[in-house]
């Protein structure tokens, strides 16, 4: 099972799923808005997305990760749009049967997001300017 | 035709534009197509790593360009 999301809005931490009963570890990531990018000091970041692109494939690595990890379930919310610093932009949320797959799974997913989901970071400074994040 | 090139990130910022119109007269396939960016582009993109994707799907350089495709250049990512 698998439910992605790209918004706009604050990620609200009720959207988190049940209980699931079958499942003997639940692991949440939490990914926050740093106040320094690039050595400068920063109220945000503009997250820039190119979205059919995005959303399709973000949802097709969750697949792919339940399916390789053998989840129960795996959760992602991705926001985009202006993020103030100290604020979420990414909440992922995994269930399986047990722990060491769950945090296997955990940093797998998080890498195939950082490689393939066409989302960009621009820092954006208190005078209003922005500049494009450096790549890795 | 005019090709139409949906730009992101450092290629939209050292390009100061979005979109980017390429006109051809014949089709092109996508490595002759990033010859005409560099070209437009110079030195300002010269050192800026990325894929095509086509329709929302990351091609090779011997696609074959259709009138009604989709195009962005991808530079690296940084969801997350």
């Amino acid at each position: 099972m698998v439910g992605t999301k790209i918004q706009s809005e604050p990620i609200d931490i009720k959207t988190g799923k049940d209980i699931i009963k079958d499942a003997g570890a639940e692991l949440i990531f939490w990914g926050h808005v740093r106040e320094i990018e690039k050595g400068e000091s920063i109220i945000g970041l503009e997250y820039e997305y190119y979205d059919e692109m995005a959303s399709k494939t973000l949802h097709k690595i969750a697949e792919s990760t339940v399916k390789r990890f053998n989840l129960k379930y795996l959760s992602c919310i991705h926001r985009v749009g202006f993020i103030p610093v100290g604020e979420s932009s990414l909440f992922v949320q995994i269930w399986s049967k047990h722990r060491v797959s769950a945090l296997r799974a955990m940093d797998w997913f998080i890498s195939e997001i950082k490689k393939d989901v066409p989302i960009w970071k621009w820092g954006v400074k208190i005078d209003g300017t922005k500049f494009p994040s450096n790549y890795e | 035709m005019n090709i139409k090139i949906k730009l992101f990130s450092h290629l939209r910022y050292r390009l100061r534009t979005e979109i980017l119109v390429i006109e051809v007269t014949d089709q092109i396939t996508i490595r002759e197509m990033k010859l005409k960016i560099y070209k437009l582009g110079g030195s300002n993109i010269r050192n800026i790593p990325f894929r095509v994707a086509v329709n929302g799907n990351f091609v090779n350089d011997d696609y074959l360009i259709e009138g009604s495709d989709e195009i962005a250049l991808i530079p690296p990512v940084q969801g997350g």
